[in-house]
């Protein structure tokens, strides 16, 4: 029962952080059709940008926090205008493989920067453990819990409550009729891409604690979002969160009962379950002919 | 690179017109002039590197280029080729890797391609993403296929008919040799309705339904037979090099494998031989901004597709036409290239216009 509780919540903290990346990706694909694949060399250097704003600058850890997720913002920001608003209307594929360039060059000034040696970033809670039901649960995961629930509960009133989320979702149902209406199309993705990188951010700091900080830090975190966002079948912010959270779940109970070292690819061979058997995702879809 | 610049009889359609089995000869001849004239280890090295991955971007010219099949698989279709080919030939003769990379590849292509057939697009693209996550994860972890860790040392040279390619000169005729069917094969598949068929299917799989293209089959085809190229390719590579690991098979090989297209071009056979050329030599020139390269590498990427889309091979089609209009200045301007035109109008997009 112990292990199960431990198991339990590290893989609901686990889904916690894959749901705020998906949260992300959602956001750009609603509002322009793209698949960004430079998200998860976001994450890692969402995360460098707070060890460096910690660690270099001695800022105090919230306020690091607040730097990543700032300057990620701006990142975001030159991503959609470098990497896809001159080609906006050329072949999705020639956007996605765009963004693949994005996060080469991304990569790649990461290691110039920061070097390939792993770093470490602290929690704001330190390595503490509390008891739940008798097992040792660190309390970072329980932040990372409840960080989560504000951020998909916030997402949800944005999409539903704002101009801004009215305009995102006119433009994932008719991006033609939305445009005519006059929906702002080059401003609402550069917002998209930068809060989209923003949450990138706040994922991987939030995630940090939890292991080292390496150049591939954010890739694994970005496929599970991928198949999170696939097992939701890229609809409802409600879908993703669940897809998440099953990853989570999947990954870790898999990793503790059956094999460890198989434990990576657990999530995906539910996934491709998914998509061999119910390709419009477990909860249905609205997003069939898009890439 | 195509061949003789005779003109063809006015009769032949288009397809005919462009030589490509000419092309072929001219590229055997070509790869052989270069195993003569290259004469250090390192010249070797950079050559093997380039026949090998010129099948392997024929494949994915096959699989994403033709038939607009948006895969990240074709790196762990190498991986698989290489471990499996090192995997049959144990103890014995360097054909039965070949046949294992071969069968084995083939049969996890088609399987693989049956399990995503309902997934399109970005199901698609993430399927073979994951897929190609899982591949390294079973290199990595699964010894009796591998090796502990994955890492496979002291893989023999390939060896046929009890003669071993272990200079550098025959090394390199022997994977020319292989570049050369590879080249036929995709030559013959350019000249057959099948390529029509593909750009169809690819253009606008609905209307390619429509009008009796047998969309399943050619999808699943093309998806297969571009994935074997790539276990050929590993397994050339996995008895070239001698040596694998996981790690010659990560996201890196991924992102080659598409900088090998797009830059060559996506629209010609002869895109991912050039392509290859430049991933292999650039590298080596690139080497003076040392730890930069990346840095320009991924630049460069995003430059070529915004500025340049038809990639190398484009350039080298203009000054090609543009040489044939100066020899020929009584021709029409729509003379000799312009009836290729309608069959290209998609192909550097490589994809359907998403609106």
């Amino acid at each position: 029962m112990e292990r199960f509780v431990t198991l339990f919540v590290t893989g609901l903290a686990q889904g916690a952080v894959i749901a705020i990346v998906a949260l992300g990706f959602l956001l750009i694909y609603k509002a322009t059709g793209v698949v960004n694949f430079a998200q998860g060399d976001l994450v890692t250097l969402g995360t460098y940008v707070a060890i460096w704003a910690s660690a270099d600058l001695e800022l105090p850890l919230l306020a690091a926090y607040g730097v990543a997720i700032t300057a990620l913002f701006v990142v975001g920001v030159l991503i959609e205008r470098f990497a896809y608003a001159p080609i906006r209307n050329r072949s999705i594929h020639v956007v996605v493989i765009s963004t693949l360039g994005a996060a080469l060059v991304i990569r790649a000034g990461i290691v110039l920067w920061r070097g390939t040696a792993p770093s470490r970033l602290e929690g704001p809670l330190g390595f503490d453990i509390v008891e739940v039901l008798g097992a040792r649960v660190p309390q970072q995961n329980l932040l990372i819990i409840g960080v989560t629930a504000v951020c998909v509960v916030a997402m949800a009133l944005l999409f539903s409550r704002t101009a801004f989320g009215r305009q995102v979702r006119a433009l994932a149902t008719d991006r033609m009729a939305a445009q005519l209406q006059g929906v702002r199309v080059a401003r609402m993705s550069m917002l998209t891409f930068g809060l989209s990188a923003g949450l990138s951010a706040l994922a991987g700091v939030l995630i940090a604690p939890t292991r080292a900080v390496t150049i591939d830090f954010g890739f694994s975190p970005m496929l599970y979002a991928f198949a999170a966002a696939i097992l939701g079948g890229m609809g409802s912010i409600a879908g993703v969160v669940v897809g998440a959270v099953a990853i989570g779940l999947v990954q870790q109970l898999g990793g503790g009962y059956l094999s460890p070292d198989y434990a990576e690819i657990y999530p995906f061979v539910l996934m491709l379950a998914v998509i061999a058997l119910r390709p419009q995702g477990l909860f249905g879809s609205e997003a069939g002919a898009r890439l | 690179m195509p061949g003789s610049d005779a003109p063809a009889p006015p009769a032949r359609p288009p397809i005919y017109r462009r030589h490509q089995l000419a092309g072929v000869a001219v590229a055997a001849v070509a790869v052989g002039l270069l195993s003569l004239m290259v004469d250090s280890a390192f010249g070797y090295g950079l050559l093997h590197s380039w026949l090998v991955f010129s099948i392997l971007g024929l494949g994915f010219y096959l699989v994403f280029g033709v038939s607009g099949q948006f895969a990240f698989s074709q790196g762990a279709f190498f991986g698989l080729g290489a471990y499996a080919s090192v995997w049959a030939s144990d103890g014995r003769s360097f054909l039965w890797g070949l046949a294992g990379a071969v069968v084995v590849t083939a049969l996890v292509a088609l399987a693989f391609a049956l399990v995503v057939v309902r997934s399109d697009h970005f199901y698609f693209a993430i399927a073979t993403l994951a897929f190609s996550f899982i591949a390294t994860v079973v290199f990595r972890e699964f010894e009796a296929f591998t090796a502990p860790g994955g890492e496979i040392v002291g893989i023999p040279k390939p060896d046929l008919f009890s003669h071993t390619f272990d200079t550098g000169r025959s090394l390199a005729l022997f994977l020319g040799g292989f570049l050369a069917l590879a080249l036929l094969l995709t030559a013959f598949i350019e000249r057959s309705p099948l390529k029509r068929e593909a750009i169809a299917f690819r253009d606008n799989r609905q209307v390619a339904a429509t009008v009796g293209v047998p969309v399943l089959r050619l999808r699943l085809g093309m998806f297969v037979l571009g994935s074997t190229y790539a276990g050929v390719a590993g397994c050339l590579f996995a008895h070239k090099s001698g040596f694998i690991s996981p790690e010659s098979f990560s996201l890196e090989l991924g992102i080659d494998i598409f900088l090998i297209l797009l830059l060559g071009g996506i629209g010609s056979m002869w895109g991912p031989v050039l392509g290859a050329a430049f991933v292999v030599w650039a590298p080596e020139q690139l080497r003076f901004v040392g730890e930069y390269r990346a840095l320009i590498y991924g630049a460069l990427l995003v430059a070529v597709i915004v500025a340049f889309p038809k990639g190398l091979i484009g350039l080298v089609e203009l000054v090609w036409a543009q040489g044939r209009r100066l020899r020929r200045p009584a021709t029409t301007p729509s003379g000799p290239v312009a009836p290729d035109e309608p069959l290209d109008a998609g192909v550097t997009a490589g994809a359907p216009e998403v609106v």
